[in-house]
């Protein structure tokens, strides 16, 4: 296991020299890295580390960012990555992995539309949970406001 | 034999005792007591009663799951509590179904797919709002995406409330509507009558 980890450890240390790479209480690689690169990374994790298999992507809002984390596991080494990437909240627009992983189609539909972070290059950007004329902003960040009228309990006694 | 003659003669039949009492319809046979005595071998019914007997029987409904309520109605129709009892088979086609069981959360994304469902259903056709979702949203009655109760999409005829509801309770729920099916189309109860006779006074005074 450890192995492994120190393996992709230098790989992408050697790959992209900007990243900051540790190691989880748990066994598995944390990568942070720029947005910009995001691409990149994926592509070269995915042909050339073997991670095949991306489980999840989350949004997180942290008020004065929002954070991407996307949880890839190698389904040949047992290895987990975790890839965190920092988006602007004003100016949210990272490039897709779902031409890399086809499963991030509708993790990456869910985000957007809970966050409203913006994927370039998705192949169907479509509301995924939201009804198709949404237009109440995004539910999971901090700053939403539901702006449907309040509705008051109404009891009936019998 | 000419049977019509063994017909009028009602005394000698009550006085006939059961065990001569043979299978209807032949030649030998000694007209019974009861029903038979005016019409041998047949039974007769209104229209209304057989459709509604045949309606309130086999009930065949959409399988709805939306949320833990599902988890529920897939256990009454197990076969521990065990719906075909009524004879009432899940059906994933809204064409040939009759029930509707709305088990669940409604979102305002699920909602216009309800609607088209049941548009698909032909008639007659009954719903049932199972749990307290379905009824007026329930716990998450003040969420963002939440219907308040599928009734402001579909017509519904039977709540069930309950969160989730145990099978008993769907079960007594599909009675209920058994009940409401088999007054459909009758002669409307004396005591209904009078309500409805004073409400409208009342509306006029009003």
């Amino acid at each position: 296991m450890s192995e492994i980890n120190e393996k992709v450890k230098g790989r992408l240390i050697e790959q992209f020299p900007g990243v900051e790479v540790s190691e989880t209480e748990f066994g598995q690689v944390e990568v942070k890295a720029p947005k910009e690169i995001i691409a990149d990374l994926a592509r070269f994790v995915r042909e050339e580390l073997d991670f095949d298999y991306l489980t999840m992507v989350a949004g997180v809002d942290y008020i004065e960012y929002l954070q991407l984390v996307y949880h890839i596991r190698s389904l040949k080494d047992y290895a987990e990555l975790i890839i965190k990437v920092d988006v602007d909240s004003e100016n949210a627009v990272v490039a897709s992995v779902a031409p890399i992983w086809t499963g991030a189609n509708w993790h990456e539909r869910e985000a957007m539309d809970m966050f409203g972070i913006q994927f370039e290059g998705h192949p169907d950007p479509r509301p995924i949970l939201l009804p198709e004329d949404w237009q109440g902003g995004h539910p999971l960040r901090k700053d939403f406001i539901d702006k449907r009228p309040k509705r008051e309990r109404q009891f009936r006694t019998r | 034999m000419d049977v019509s003659k063994k017909l009028r003669g009602t005394v000698r039949i009550q006085e006939a005792p059961m065990t001569d009492v043979k299978v209807m319809g032949s030649q030998e046979s000694e007209i019974a007591p009861g029903v038979w005595q005016h019409a041998p071998g047949v039974v007769t019914t209104s229209l209304q009663t057989a459709l509604n007997w045949g309606r309130q029987n086999s009930m065949w409904y959409l399988t709805f799951g939306l949320a833990c309520c599902a988890i529920e109605m897939m256990a009454t129709g197990g076969s521990r509590y065990d719906f075909d009892r009524f004879g009432m088979v899940p059906w994933p086609s809204p064409r040939q179904a009759d029930l509707m069981i709305v088990s669940g959360t409604v979102t305002e994304k699920m909602a216009p797919r309800v609607r088209t469902l049941w548009e698909q259903m032909a008639e007659p056709r009954y719903v049932i709002a199972m749990g307290a979702c379905a009824t007026n949203g329930g716990p998450y009655h003040q969420g963002y995406n939440v219907v308040d109760g599928v009734d402001k999409v579909i017509p519904v005829d039977v709540y069930v409330p309950g969160c989730p509801p145990r099978p008993e309770a769907l079960l007594y729920g599909v009675v209920q509507l058994q009940r409401k099916i088999n007054v459909a189309g009758k002669q409307e109860p004396e005591k209904q009558k009078q309500e409805k006779v004073e409400s409208e006074a009342v509306k006029e005074d009003v």
